[in-house]
């Protein structure tokens, strides 16, 4: 069942820079991923699909509303989590009071609710120990979590974070991404990275946006798949390797460099072997594919 | 409820907010010590000088001239500091949230902006009345050790409805006027032209020339009739106490009485002048006038927000 529609999508910023190009998009429950380079129209999009920005043309619709109109986004506003990508907080305020806050503006009068509610998010995001304290105090880090939160609270039923683990630690973002994992059970939650570790390990679906089009839709093994028989790990002995592969990554050894490389036929040079592709390659592969090379 | 429950939030942050930045405690302080050194040392060592003899008892006369002392003699430039500091205090209300970064994530709560603009308005209101409150009566009580008993219901009335409705309007006002400035900086620029805007409209007829008044032909005056008003009021019942001698039938239009009463000075205010050509305007007009500004104000400042809502 379709969640989130997109049609026909575009937006032109003042200056003439074309962010979005005709995206079109079906997005379902559960959590979806969005894999693009800097600059693709990732967060134009997360802004416009959380109703912060006006799309120049082409419609959305979110859960039967129409984001176009200013009645809807005031309904779609009020089932909505939203990260941002880059955000701040008043630095006079503790985090606790910050969730209060945003709580209230959430619409939870309740406030043994509200208390209990934040508690939880203090505590599944690991923020317990420092909810006193001012936010000028608060890593990068603590602020990034303490950003989840505040998306988390209320219950949505879309939760929409753009580079949620921008700035986690390993074991932040594996934490994370339990955590939206679990969210997705309950609500349609869209995840805009370019870490495609985070979209492996956690999307059903994911879609590929470039130069404001997308590129792929589809689940992940389907853009895996695009990748399969073009991986290979090359062994050499300190010469690189032909210019027309791509490098996913570079292993200094004792015996030389071992390479692990896209490109097909097989590579010549070296003792090429058949590895298993991962959605990194499938990306990569993608990518390479779009741009030419 | 549903609607008074997000704007309780937005209000009581944003006192949270004020309290904790302390620049209103700063127009605080600023205006305490204007108010009591710039009294004591512009009256404090004098005394009222009466021509001739009257018919006033001295203790009487003190009264007043210590009320006139502590309600009017430095107000005028409080009023100035006011105009001038409150509105740079106030004005970066709305452009922190995105010079903080907060404007994305209120942006997407299902909040108006309106709400969130009424919140913080009301926000420095309630500050600046409980300022305002503090800074009378410890204006009061220096100004009764320093000179002595004075009416203090004169010495309140200036306060209500001269200093509070001048003080909130001010307020009030910047942090509309700059709410859709994005930078501090331009906010505090918009706060500047604001000053100079409310200075060309302060009531200075009669009192600085006719330079002056060919400059401010435009000028909205009846906006700060309040104050004048209320110290006009207050010099008009001076002059009919001190000028209307009991049971004699005059008033203060006799002309041996105008005469005498043209020579009264009492705290440096030339008070007859000033009644004279400046008659004050009836409070009922002054309060409508300002309402009906701030009204204009808030529909501009809102509509102004919201036509630029998701275009940034």
């Amino acid at each position: 069942m379709s969640m989130l529609t997109t049609h026909q999508l575009t937006k032109t910023y003042p200056g003439g820079i074309q962010a979005l190009r005709g995206v079109d998009l079906e997005i379902g429950a559960g959590m979806f991923g969005l894999l693009g380079p800097n600059g693709a129209g990732k967060t134009t999009l997360m802004r416009i699909l959380a109703g912060l920005l006006h799309a120049s043309s082409g419609g959305v619709e979110v859960m039967g509303e129409d984001l176009t109109s200013a009645k809807g986004r005031r309904a779609v506003k009020s089932f909505l989590g939203y990260l941002p990508q880059s955000f701040g907080f008043y630095p006079e305020l503790t985090g606790w009071e910050f969730l209060e806050y945003v709580a209230i503006l959430k619409h939870l009068s309740d406030a043994r609710r509200r208390r209990q509610q934040i508690d939880e998010l203090l505590t599944l995001l690991n923020l317990t120990g420092v909810a006193r304290r001012r936010l000028k105090m608060y890593s990068g880090g603590m602020k990034r979590r303490l950003g989840i939160a505040q998306a988390l609270l209320g219950n949505p039923r879309l939760l929409i974070v753009d580079e949620p683990s921008a700035g986690l630690d390993p074991e932040e973002r594996v934490n994370l991404r339990n955590l939206l994992g679990e969210t997705a059970r309950r609500c349609t939650v869209i995840l805009s990275t370019h870490i495609v570790e985070d979209i492996s390990q956690s999307c059903s679906d994911l879609a590929v946006i470039w130069e404001g089009k997308v590129l792929f839709h589809g689940p992940p093994h389907s853009l895996i798949q695009q990748a399969h028989g073009r991986v290979w790990h090359l062994q050499t002995r300190g010469e690189a390797p032909a210019e027309s592969l791509a490098v996913v990554s570079t292993v200094q050894t004792q015996s030389g460099t071992r390479y692990r490389v896209l490109g097909e036929p097989a590579p010549g040079g070296g003792e090429p072997l058949p590895a298993e592709p991962t959605l990194e390659d499938g990306y990569i592969w993608l990518m390479r594919q779009r741009r030419g090379n | 409820m549903s609607l008074l429950r997000p704007l309780y939030g937005v209000t009581r942050t944003e006192i949270r907010l004020q309290w904790r930045r302390r620049t209103l405690l700063l127009y605080a302080g600023l205006v305490l010590v204007t108010l009591v050194a710039g009294t004591y040392l512009l009256f404090g060592q004098d005394t009222p000088v009466l021509p001739g003899s009257s018919p006033i008892p001295i203790q009487r006369l003190e009264r007043i001239s210590n009320t006139t002392r502590v309600s009017l003699g430095v107000f005028p430039i409080l009023m100035v500091i006011t105009l001038f500091t409150l509105p740079i205090l106030a004005a970066e209300s709305v452009p922190v949230d995105s010079a903080t970064g907060m404007r994305p994530v209120l942006d997407s709560l299902p909040v108006s902006t309106g709400m969130v603009l009424l919140g913080k308005v009301l926000a420095l209101f309630i500050l600046l009345l409980l300022e305002l409150c503090a800074l009378a009566a410890l204006h009061g009580a220096t100004g009764w050790i320093l000179y002595g008993p004075f009416d203090v219901g004169e010495y309140l009335r200036v306060w209500l409805f001269g200093i509070l409705p001048l003080t909130l309007f001010s307020g009030g006002m910047a942090v509309l006027l700059a709410s859709g400035q994005k930078e501090r900086r331009r906010a505090i620029l918009v706060a500047l032209v604001f000053g100079l805007y409310q200075a060309m409209a302060l009531p200075l007829k009669g009192t600085a020339g006719q330079v002056w008044d060919t400059l401010a032909i435009s000028r909205p005056s009846f906006l700060f009739e309040l104050y004048s008003g209320q110290a006009r009021r207050l010099q008009a019942g001076l002059i009919e106490e001190v000028c209307s001698p009991p049971n004699t039938g005059t008033n203060s239009t006799d002309p041996g009485l105008e005469a005498w009463c043209s020579q009264l000075e009492l705290s440096n205010l030339d008070i007859w002048n000033a009644l004279l050509t400046h008659p004050p305007m009836p409070i009922r007009t002054t309060l409508i006038a300002c309402s009906v500004q701030g009204v204009l104000v808030w529909l501009l400042a809102w509509a102004w927000r919201n036509g630029r809502e998701g275009r940034e």
